[in-house]
């Protein structure tokens, strides 16, 4: 189970070991968009709850 | 001496149900018409943190009272779908707005600008004065008439709401009775 990997490395072997996005790296990925997603919401319905004291006057 | 409330201060209550004591919904705009001298309904939202608008509004004559903690209505069937409602709850007017407007005497001093409205707790939406920004600075607040026509630009009330301005709810509460009793209202 590897992290998110920066680049391709050589091996010992000569061989090169391709990058890849580990189970950790796409779980924090996971968590981010989650977060940003549910912030995002909550402002978008908070702003929709809002109101005001509307006070009219009548026509001239 | 009255209770008195700012409709600011409405905004964010619960409406609760007299008879079954039901939280039902929770006021979002306070409607007010001048011309009237009283609120005339109100918008709502449903209840609970991320829920939204609710449909139905609650015109004045439906409110059993409006109180410091809630507003009263008799059940939940006194919400008023929009299509049944008055226009002005409906569908308020919100570009020719009372709040913003200097308030001058008939001798033409500036008393200031309003920046609320003050209902008497316990009412159905009867509202007795201003909450006003006043022109030598700070807030202060001011009886009202009973009625009083506006419609232009700025708000003239009678040369004696000057002697009436108050720093606090309390004492604008202490000065209803006596200004209207001045002007005769009462």
């Amino acid at each position: 189970v590897g992290l998110l990997v920066t680049g391709p490395r050589r091996q010992r072997d000569n061989s090169v070991r391709i990058p890849e996005v580990g189970v950790v790296g796409w779980l924090i990925v996971v968590i981010v968009v989650l977060i940003v997603a549910v912030v995002a919401f909550v402002i978008t319905r908070r702003r929709r709850r809002g109101g005001g004291v509307i006070a009219t006057k009548g026509k001239r | 001496m009255k209770l008195l409330m700012t409709a600011s201060q409405i905004r964010g209550l619960p409406v609760v149900t007299v008879r079954g004591g039901e939280d039902i919904a929770e006021v979002r705009d306070v409607i007010y018409s001048a011309e009237a001298g009283r609120l005339v309904g109100m918008t709502l939202n449903q209840r609970g943190f991320l829920s939204g608008r609710r449909r139905e509004v609650l015109p004045a004559e439906m409110i059993h009272a409006i109180g410091q903690h809630a507003v009263m209505v008799n059940d939940e069937s006194e919400l008023v779908a929009p299509e049944d409602a008055p226009e002005n709850v409906a569908h308020p007017a919100t570009e020719r707005n009372v709040l913003g407007d200097d308030v001058l005497t008939e001798g033409g001093t500036s008393l200031g600008k309003v920046v609320d409205l003050v209902l008497l707790v316990g009412s159905n939406g009867e509202v007795v004065g201003y909450q006003i920004d006043k022109a030598i600075g700070g807030h202060g607040y001011i009886p009202l008439p009973a009625q009083l026509a506006v419609s232009g630009d700025a708000l003239v009330v009678p040369d004696i709401t000057e002697e009436f301005v108050r720093d606090d709810l309390v004492g604008l509460g202490a000065a209803v009775d006596e200004f209207r009793d001045r002007l005769g209202l009462t």
